[in-house]
């Protein structure tokens, strides 16, 4: 798995300039342009409905000018642990046979998908 | 400008090597690029072997469905090449029968996705995105009907060691792609990244990226 720097801190501004291309780029570091620049409202070509929240916000919340290298960020510990399971158990490092036991899961339709479907569950 | 050695490119690749001591290349754009000029480069970077490098890893970022991707990853494969089931996709090596690859022994074009794409834009669905979100000719399916199908559709015979050696590389977000805190219930990321981690056969890899010098443990 890949993790993009600042995933595991759970960085939450855009800093795109098109609405069918939306990324954030938030660095590490201190820096208060981030949250000077840290509302968005360029919304989303790409995505139906695309549910903005946090990002609205970025210039209200003082964390986003601040130094992001949180070793306890509680993000952080979800991968960490994750990584520990592969160490410790070489299948979910190595394995490469996945096979499927069961199926719970339902298909929806979003109104915005021109009918395919969405698999919801398990 | 050709020398003896080969186009000067290629040296850029053996120079970077030498003087920063990297242990591989992500390829930016890397379906864009011509495949010849593409596998001769990879081949040339086999000169890691002088620094100790044995298995130097060349993953790529491929946007595009499965179906265009796989001719450029390892030995390359057409869709009338493939083994018939998973099991025999298993137990291919870099000594199994040439009509399983398009290209010719130890001609390794790219070793791995390096942000997987399809596995991606399936994830958004999955994790409630609406809209028009596949690409064309993509894997579909579930996470084990996807795994499945590129197991028999793509080559994943490591060029260095040989043997099957399933190397892409998963993830919920990248440098080009929406953070998901960013959005209303944006801590599903965390169910993403359990797919990506525990489920999907791949590698699981810290990215600092190229565009921003930050360094953090």
């Amino acid at each position: 798995m890949q993790l993009l720097w600042g995933e595991e801190q759970a960085m939450c501004v855009f800093d795109n300039t098109a609405d069918n291309y939306i990324f954030g780029r938030q660095v590490m570091s201190s820096a208060l342009a981030w949250q000077t620049h840290g509302c968005y409202n360029l919304g989303s070509s790409q995505y139906f409905n695309f549910p903005l929240d946090k990002a609205l916000r970025g210039r209200k919340d003082d964390w986003n000018s601040l130094d992001h290298r949180d070793m306890s960020n509680a993000i952080r510990n979800v991968p960490k642990a994750m990584y520990h399971m592969r160490l410790a158990f070489p299948t979910l490092n190595d394995g490469f046979h996945l096979e499927q036991l069961s199926d719970l899961a339902r298909q929806v339709f979003l109104p915005g998908s021109n009918s395919t479907p969405t698999e919801m569950g398990i | 400008m050709e020398t003896k050695r080969g186009p000067p490119h290629q040296h850029f690749a053996c120079i970077t090597i030498a003087m920063l001591d990297i242990d591989g290349f992500r390829i930016d754009k890397a379906t864009q690029i011509t495949l010849d000029m593409l596998v001769d480069w990879s081949d040339s970077v086999q000169c890691a072997r002088k620094f100790g490098k044995k298995n130097i890893f060349i993953p790529r970022e491929i946007t595009d469905g499965d179906a265009f991707g796989f001719i450029y990853l390892c030995r390359g494969r057409q869709p009338n090449m493939r083994p018939t089931d998973v099991k025999g996709a298993f137990t291919l090596t870099s000594d199994s029968d040439n009509k399983y690859f398009i290209r010719e022994k130890g001609k390794n074009a790219l070793d791995a996705g390096a942000f997987h794409y399809s596995v991606y834009r399936s994830l958004t669905r999955f994790m409630g995105m609406d809209g028009n979100l596949t690409a064309g000719f993509d894997t579909t399916g579930n996470w084990v009907d996807m795994w499945n199908t590129m197991a028999v559709s793509n080559d994943l015979v490591n060029v260095n060691t040989g043997q099957l050696d399933p190397r892409h590389m998963y993830g919920v977000t990248n440098q080009d792609m929406f953070c998901w805190p960013a959005i209303k219930d944006g801590e599903k990321m965390l169910l993403g990244l359990l797919i990506t981690t525990l489920v999907m056969p791949g590698i699981p890899k810290v990215r600092l990226q190229r565009e921003r010098v930050i360094s953090y443990g």
